[in-house]
């Protein structure tokens, strides 16, 4: 099976591990080899889908100190319309404007279950 | 037509009403009574009789109340509730005479249809003249003391806590509010107290305790954020974060050489019940390489549920996944007995309650020394709490094989203390051996 490519925006680090921890224990339970990048600010998420390959899906903290996760959302958009955008914060509700932009919200703090199910939909295996 | 409506009644308003009126005096400073009452378990009657006699006994009731508050406005609130404010009111005291004319009035039986009708009430009292006491907090008030007036029996008035020991209703939403992100950023964190062994005069483990730092309102005492966890569903993801703390304490620890550490978590048990904490804890123990290590779940006794089935097996499933189970407080709930005989537990945590004075309270030494030898019986570790003073240890001591807790040997301190405390003690008793 192909390897999926992860970005996760993310200025905390403790999530960033968090995440990433599911997502290797998913890999596992799912037999798909995926990779997770890493960003920790607009700026720094902008350079990554730059320099690679689009993501085949994007984990984006929407309060990052330089700025808002949709300025990455309509960045990665531009670069490609195939990756699939995640939207993670803890009020969704303040997000209902820009719904448009991601594929999925996903509320912090993180669960485990919850997360595991949200991110099967948003690679969208069944 | 609403009851309000059949009586003639000026006093008898709406809720709404009166709510306005009360947050009208308290925005002028005037010093404001609110009573808070219920009938005591009217479901009782109309289970007997039927909804028809459920709702004569209710007007004949009002009616009572109509007469005796002639100079107040009262509403009704929820079922069998009432609320009754009255302005230019200093003291509780005060308010307590009108309620308890209340309670003499339907002391008198009612007679409706062919029955006699016995009425109780359970009465809450609070008085409020602060403008920055919203009228929401202050009915809240009167709504819990009357809970606890009906705890405490029949006919009872009960004073509610002062304004100032409370959140106001603002400040809790608030609290709610910055939850979530207080979790992600570390401004909830833990401290730890050590537990210290009498046989090898080490530390062997420590609780970790929740605490928040708030950075508009400081210290938020855990008797505030707990329960507000519980309300909003931020308890499982406060225990997530406990269990990774632990185990980067436990990768700490490892780093000073000390192998075998326990710590323990206190764990209510909304979160154990969860249908998907098994599956949880298994991520964590996995990601985070918590197996093989010593963590244990207290369970405080007063937080069980009445669904026992269900939660002993649910108590079985993480006693096989390798964690240790204790009973916190033990000795202050009400059937401790029957939990010992269906849990699977290896910790008795025995109150601080029974420690104290322990050297000078005989009778306490007498129930400890029995809580001991149960305990050993069945096979139990005892922990205890609360150790103070050298002369408490004295009487424990000689018990052997306890492990204590108490700002004798240690107050709840940050991570860094805790190893450093650990590593000069158990150095120091490695070099006495």
């Amino acid at each position: 099976m192909a390897q999926k490519r992860i970005l996760i925006v993310d200025d905390v680090n403790f999530n960033i591990e968090f995440e990433s921890k599911l997502i290797n224990n998913l890999t596992v339970a799912l037999k798909m080899p995926i990779k997770v990048d890493e960003a920790h600010s607009v700026e720094e998420a902008k350079m990554m889908i730059d320099e690679n390959e689009p993501y085949d899906a994007m984990i984006i903290d929407m309060n990052l100190p330089d700025g808002s996760g949709v300025e990455i959302a309509k960045y990665a958009r531009d670069r490609s319309s195939k990756t699939r955008l995640a939207a993670l914060t803890i009020y969704p509700n303040e997000y209902e404007s820009q719904r448009a932009y991601f594929d999925l919200f996903m509320k912090k703090p993180l669960m485990v279950e919850s997360f595991k199910q949200n991110f099967i939909r948003l690679l969208q295996i069944d | 037509m609403s009851l309000s409506q059949q009586t003639d009644c000026s006093g008898f308003v709406s809720f709404a009403e009166l709510s306005g009126r009360l947050q009208q005096c308290l925005d002028r400073n005037v010093p404001t009574g609110v009573l808070f009452f219920e009938l005591d378990d009217l479901a009782r009657f109309n289970d007997l009789f039927g909804y028809e006699t459920d709702k004569r006994i209710m007007e004949a009731f009002v009616r009572i109340v109509c007469e005796l508050f002639e100079d107040m406005s009262f509403a009704r609130i929820g079922t069998y509730g009432f609320i009754a404010i009255r302005p230019d009111t200093e003291s509780c005291e005060d308010m307590a005479d009108v309620a308890s004319m209340l309670i003499n009035a339907i002391r008198e039986p009612q007679t409706i249809g062919e029955h006699l009708f016995y009425l109780t009430v359970s009465v809450g009292v609070a008085v409020s003249s602060r403008r920055d006491e919203t009228a929401h907090t202050c009915l809240k008030r009167a709504e819990k003391a009357m809970h606890k007036a009906r705890q405490e029996g029949i006919n009872k008035i009960v004073f509610a806590d002062k304004e100032t020991n409370t959140l106001t209703y603002a400040q809790e939403m608030r609290l709610m509010r910055d939850l979530p992100e207080a979790i992600e950023t570390g401004d909830i964190y833990f401290v730890y107290q050590a537990q210290y062994d009498y046989d090898t005069s080490t530390f062997v483990g420590a609780e970790m305790l929740a605490r928040w730092r708030h950075p508009e309102y400081g210290e938020i005492s855990p008797s505030v954020f707990i329960p507000l966890a519980e309300k909003s569903g931020m308890i499982t993801p406060m225990m997530i974060r406990t269990l990774i703390a632990a185990s980067e304490m436990f990768e700490a620890m490892d780093k000073i050489g000390v192998a075998s550490f326990s710590l323990s978590i206190n764990m209510p048990f909304q979160v154990m019940m969860e249908e998907s904490f098994l599956e949880t804890v298994a991520f964590l123990v996995d990601a985070y390489r918590l197996n093989k290590r010593t963590i244990t779940f207290e369970i405080m006794e007063d937080t069980i549920p009445d669904n026992l089935d269900s939660f002993v097996n649910r108590l079985h499933d993480i006693k096989e996944r390798g964690f240790s189970l204790a009973v916190d407080d033990y000795g202050t709930g009400h059937t401790s007995l029957t939990y010992l005989l269906h849990f699977p537990v290896d910790y008795l945590k025995v109150d601080r309650f029974f420690i104290k004075d322990i050297d000078r309270n005989r009778r306490n030494y007498l129930l400890f020394r029995s809580i001991v030898d149960m305990a050993k019986a069945m096979d139990l570790k005892v922990v205890v709490e609360g150790v103070e003073r050298k002369e408490e240890e004295a009487v424990l001591r000689p018990f052997g094989d306890l492990t204590a807790q108490g700002f004798l040997y240690a107050k709840p301190c940050d991570a860094s203390s805790l190893l450093q405390l650990v590593e000069k003690t158990n150095n120091s008793s490695k070099s006495r051996l």
